[in-house]
């Protein structure tokens, strides 16, 4: 793999205005099938907004209609205050980075890049190509052809390709998911800067929780065609609306307990709990794998698997509140199957989930 | 906005004008026709709504739009005289005009553009395809009122069909009877033994019986339904198989066939050398020209050999030959060879006989000229097979027959289908053949009896267009549904699993056969082209290349401009519509997929007297003029382009587009500069391909050409007629020569303008 410079933004590159993003009650049906129902969202000028879902969620659905390039069934769409519903792709101030970077093979990588700019009639479509170019760390490639770059260069060149049209949002559809494990964190940290340093709006899709969590100012978390929490990623990972939202974001242990406003017990063993506004009784409490650590008083269990993944051993458990996911630091040994063992939850780990 | 109103404006204005280059304009027609107020208003109005903001204008510019061309195109079909220009543009522009006022009111969910091209294509497509097809029906069906009058006098008649032939001494119909009662018998027998279910048995009994019937009545009847239906299905199953044992070969041989070669190279040196020396001046010379001959052919077989060329590498020329072929050229050049003094017949065999000509020769001719087609479709189907499906069997411990039979046979099974069908569609509506060598087929039948009697042509036409729909149909229904063939874009991994060593050396010697039977072909039109004349006289001359220069040249050339000309709309049709099917969703695209599928199955002879019937009269008149040719050529051809251009577009990622149109651009800019830069290759070639079928075509166009306009087919076939041999040979072979040629220079630019790039990404 090929090193590629730092990106290096410039003080004459100038997104447009930030501009606010509003949905309202926009539904989308492929004939009898709904596949985005009544969805409803501010996105605030400036921030980068993921919509995060397993696929077939119609997170995709919905970040085709802001682009234009599918009709909205139902509901509204308005951008900067305007309303964009009936407008097409082509009239709307919106651009796109795609999954599979779409880049013109029949162009260089600089008239790419000046399509657009073209097609508006710009007056000087290469220099601002050049430009954008240059943001996105790849001054000098312009003439190259697309397909002479490496996977991670032609997704730089379509965000260039994207950025110099000075959109007022800027989407992206899973704008990685082709390239590898690294390259990825690499990417989405320079997508972020680049995004925070222009204060240009944008939307997000992908399936990929941590990468949604990591790069988000908001994360929508979507599930067949509903949206079903809307919060920044840490309300996500520590206060998620519902089961579904909990166990999509990281590991989640799913644990019945019951709960009276002080105390949560598991079974026989009881620790000292206050969530304000929790329900109270038989609750179900989300417990992240890092809050839970063996120890020699608490939680009684037996051990059904053990995983070693080198800097930790991946364990689950069989409790009398439910199976347990654990990651504790490796040991010398892999605890083998059957031995019993006890685990201890600290308190700041633990949420209930809403009734 | 404004400058795009300017463009979108003015050829309104303009068409007013047009008026005046014609006869009587518009305006000078006025006080007569009241009525062409109205699409002067509306021009006008609309011109003015340009003003106008979008929004407020759609739906009265719709309105406005929709009334201006209703009531001109009723005007021009109801005064019935026939259109100029301006007409032709005045309606059109209100097209437009109503197809951008339906995208601006959001009737039509799409832009502008495609509103107004969708407009226009389903306006061409009712225009020269469907209305000349009704045409035909309306015809057979009585012109005053619905009648089968037409229909009972020609299917009664002998002609047609007849099972009862009264001078032989048997009686068909009872052998029919018999024969159906044992197949009746046999299916029964046969799922009873297998222990069908009840239902089963009673459905297979049936078929058996059915099937049996028919086979039957197309062995023992007579008449031109008779004659056609088992022409098409012999030929079919004849080329299916031929061009399966090709495709095998093409796809997995790669043995050397150069030492297969000897021989026929050999004999064709010898019957070169004998053919030359038969001329009498030189004939002291014939032991040497045939010995010279045999030794050049043992030389270039030893040539092929050494350079290793395996049979698929011929294959490749070999498929090419029929595109460039007329396919009634390879009946004619059959006379040379199977003819009363054909080299085969006579020379060789010492026969006195035409026997061979006739519908079998017909039959020959067919499937010659048809196997490279059905090759074409099986050769695709074979190469995309799954090399690790393969594998895997063999892992699984098949061995090679094994193979065949369990994996490859399978899935072949729709492509032979497919090929089959396509090629009876192609014998079906085969004109050429049957008119040389004679015998009485519906696609002949209907050019004969055109002239005296309309109603009789159309009935026959109705009835060849029912029998190729069906075969379409069906095509269509079950490669549509069991296609398994693994086409995924990937270069195909895993090796070629070789053919069985005994199956690949019969194989190859099937296609040295067929190679000796080509070259003959070819090589009897060459030498027909230089002899006197064929057979009793062959003397060497160039009376034949001089007489070219006397007239046909002329016409030669005026078909090279009129398949010039009509490529040219072909490829932008081919285009806009495999754009709009692919890529766009509108109302009405299922009837332009399936006007546009439609036109490929209908045989050209029927197309032929459709144009005749429509356009001879009233605001169509265009009959006897080059413009009906042209048309002809690009509805006939359209269908082609549009395959190659849906097939090109599938391959394209939508996102380029979608790219294309958040980055601002229209749809006209899309196609401009991202569609068609990418399908290149594919559009020269679909160009190319367009030319060369309007040089070759003739069933259509055997009813359409005028003193002042013929083409060449039609010359080499009334070449044929009058007994010209040399010269209709001599046609041929400039015809051939000069497709190839454009053909190889063709090969030549797309290979310059570089494969085409990898769209994928």
């Amino acid at each position: 793999m090929t090193t590629l410079p730092a990106p290096r933004p410039t003080a004459r590159f100038q997104a447009s205005q930030a501009a606010p993003v509003r949905l309202e009650g926009i539904t989308k049906r492929f004939g009898r099938n709904t596949v985005v129902n009544r969805v409803s969202l501010d996105i605030q000028p400036g921030t980068l907004v993921t919509l995060l879902g397993p696929s077939g969620c119609g997170k995709t659905t919905i970040l085709r209609m802001i682009a234009g390039l599918e009709t909205i069934t139902e509901g509204q769409l308005s951008i900067d205050g305007e309303d964009v519903t009936q407008l097409s792709a082509a009239q709307r101030d919106v651009t796109m980075v795609f999954q599979s970077y779409a880049l013109f093979p029949h162009l260089s990588v600089l008239e790419n890049v000046a399509y657009g700019l073209r097609v508006g009639r710009h007056p000087q479509p290469l220099t601002a190509a050049e430009e954008a170019l240059a943001l996105v760390g790849l001054g000098g490639y312009g003439g190259r052809a697309p397909s002479q770059l490496s996977g991670g260069q032609q997704q730089r060149v379509a965000l260039a390709r994207a950025l110099v049209m000075k959109p007022k949002v800027l989407l992206f559809d899973e704008p990685l998911s082709n390239l590898d494990a690294k390259l990825r964190r690499k990417m989405r940290n320079e997508i972020r800067a680049i995004q925070q340093d222009l204060g240009i709006t944008a939307v997000y899709v992908t399936h990929d929780q941590a990468e949604a969590l990591a790069i988000s100012d908001v994360v929508v978390v979507m599930s067949a065609g509903n949206i079903e929490q809307v919060g920044s990623p840490e309300d996500l990972y520590r206060r998620p609306a519902n089961a579904f939202v909990a166990d999509f974001i990281g590991e989640a242990n799913l644990l019945q307990a019951t709960y009276d406003g002080q105390q949560l017990a598991f079974g026989s063993v009881t620790l000292p709990y206050t969530q304000p506004g929790a329900p109270t009784g038989n609750v179900r409490v989300l417990v992240r794998p890092e809050a839970i650590a063996f120890s020699h008083t608490g939680l009684a269990g037996r051990v059904t698997s053990g995983a070693y993944l080198g800097a930790t051993t991946e364990y689950t458990i069989d409790t009398p509140a439910g199976e347990v996911l654990i990651a504790p630091p490796s040991e010398a040994t892999v605890l083998p199957n059957g031995t019993d063992v006890r685990l201890s939850f600290r308190s700041n780990g633990l949420y209930i989930l809403p009734a | 906005m404004l400058g795009l109103l300017a463009f979108a404006f003015l050829p309104w204005q303009r068409s007013g004008r047009a008026f005046l280059a014609g006869g009587d304009t518009a305006l000078e027609l006025l006080p007569a026709a009241p009525w062409l107020w109205v699409p002067l208003l509306a021009l006008v109005a609309s011109l003015a709504a340009g003003f106008l903001n979008r929004a407020v204008r759609a739906w009265p510019a719709l309105v406005v739009g929709l009334a201006g061309f209703l009531v001109t195109a009723s005007f021009i079909v109801f005064r019935n005289q026939p259109v100029d220009l301006g007409a032709l543009v005045t309606a059109l522009s209100l097209l437009s005009l109503t197809g951008m006022a339906l995208s601006d009111t959001g009737i039509i969910k799409a832009d502008r553009f495609i509103a107004g091209a969708t407009l226009w294509v389903g306006l061409f497509l009712i225009l020269f395809v469907m209305f000349p097809l009704v045409k035909v029906l309306r015809t057979a069906f009585g012109e005053t009122g619905f009648s089968l009058e037409a229909f009972r006098s020609v299917l009664g008649s002998p002609a047609f069909f007849v099972l009862e032939n009264d001078t032989t001494p048997r009686s068909e119909g009872t052998l029919a009877l018999i024969w159906t009662a044992v197949g009746a018998l046999g299916g029964l027998a046969l799922s009873l033994w297998r222990r069908r279910p009840a239902l089963a048995v009673l459905r297979n009994t049936l078929l058996a019986a059915l099937g049996a019937g028919v086979l039957a009545s197309l062995l023992l009847g007579f008449g031109a339904l008779r004659n056609s239906l088992l022409l098409s299905v012999s030929v079919a199953a004849a080329s299916t198989a031929l061009a399966f044992a090709f495709a095998l070969l093409g796809a997995r041989s790669r043995a050397p066939f150069g030492p297969y070669l000897f021989l026929p190279l050999a004999l064709a040196g010898y019957a070169v050398g004998s053919l030359a020396s038969s001329t009498p001046t030189t004939a002291a010379y014939g032991l040497l020209f045939k010995g010279l001959g045999v030794l050049l052919g043992l030389a270039l077989a030893g040539w092929l050999t050494r350079r290793r060329v395996t049979a698929a590498r011929l294959l490749g020329v070999f498929s090419l030959l029929p595109i460039i072929t007329p396919p009634f050229v390879i009946g004619f050049a059959l006379i040379f060879l199977l003819g009363r003094q054909g080299l085969i017949t006579h020379s060789i065999l010492g026969l006195d006989t035409d026997a061979l000509l006739g519908p079998l020769g017909v039959g020959i001719a067919q499937t010659l000229a048809f196997t490279p087609i059905a090759y074409l479709v099986l050769v695709g189907v074979v190469q995309s097979l799954n090399g690790t499906l393969e594998e895997a069997a063999v892992t699984l411990g098949a061995n090679r027959w094994h193979v065949l039979k369990t994996v490859i046979w399978p899935l072949v099974r729709p492509g032979l289908a497919n090929a089959f069908l396509l090629t009876v569609i192609e014998s079906l509506a085969d004109f050429g053949n049957p008119f040389i060598m004679g015998g009485s087929f519906l696609a002949t039948e209907v050019y004969f009896a055109v002239e005296f009697n309309p109603n009789e042509a159309s009935v026959y036409g109705t009835v060849l267009l029912a029998l190729s729909i069906t075969a379409f149909l069906v095509q269509q229904a079950w490669v549509g549904r069991t296609n398994f063939t693994t086409v995924t874009g990937k270069p195909t991994q895993g090796g070629v699993t070789p053919l069985p060593p005994a199956l690949e050396r019969s194989l190859l010697v099937l296609f040295t056969l067929w190679v000796l039977l080509v070259g003959a072909v070819y090589g009897s039109m060459l030498f027909g082209a230089l002899v006197k004349l064929w057979g009793f006289n062959n003397t060497f001359t160039v009376e034949h290349l001089l007489n070219l220069s006397s007239g046909s040249m002329a016409v030669f050339l005026n078909t090279l401009k009129i398949a010039a000309i009509s490529s040219v709309p072909v490829l932008l049709l081919s285009v806009v519509i495999a754009f709009l099917i692919t890529r766009q969703k509108f109302f009405g695209r299922g009837f332009i997929e399936l006007g546009s599928l439609l036109s490929f199955a209908v045989p050209g002879t029927v197309i032929g007297i459709g144009y005749v019937m429509a356009l001879n009269s009233g605001f169509a008149y265009l009959t006897g003029t080059m413009i009906i040719l042209v048309i002809a050529f690009v509805f006939r051809n359209m269908p082609v382009g549009i395959r190659s251009a849906v097939a090109n577009l599938r391959q394209i990622d939508p996102a380029l587009e979608e790219a294309s149109t958040t980055l601002r651009a229209s749809s006209v800019t899309t196609l401009l500069r991202v569609v068609m830069p990418l399908i290149r290759p594919a559009l020269v070639s679909a160009l190319i391909f367009a030319f060369v079928r309007a040089m070759t075509a003739i069933s259509q166009i055997i009813f359409l050409i005028s003193p002042d306009h013929k083409v060449v087919t039609s010359e080499i076939l009334s070449m044929v007629e009058r007994g010209q041999l040399g010269d209709a040979a001599a046609l041929s072979a400039l015809l051939v020569f000069t497709l190839a040629a454009v053909i190889a220079l063709t090969n030549l630019l797309v290979s310059r303008l570089g494969t085409p790039v990898k769209v994928t990404s």
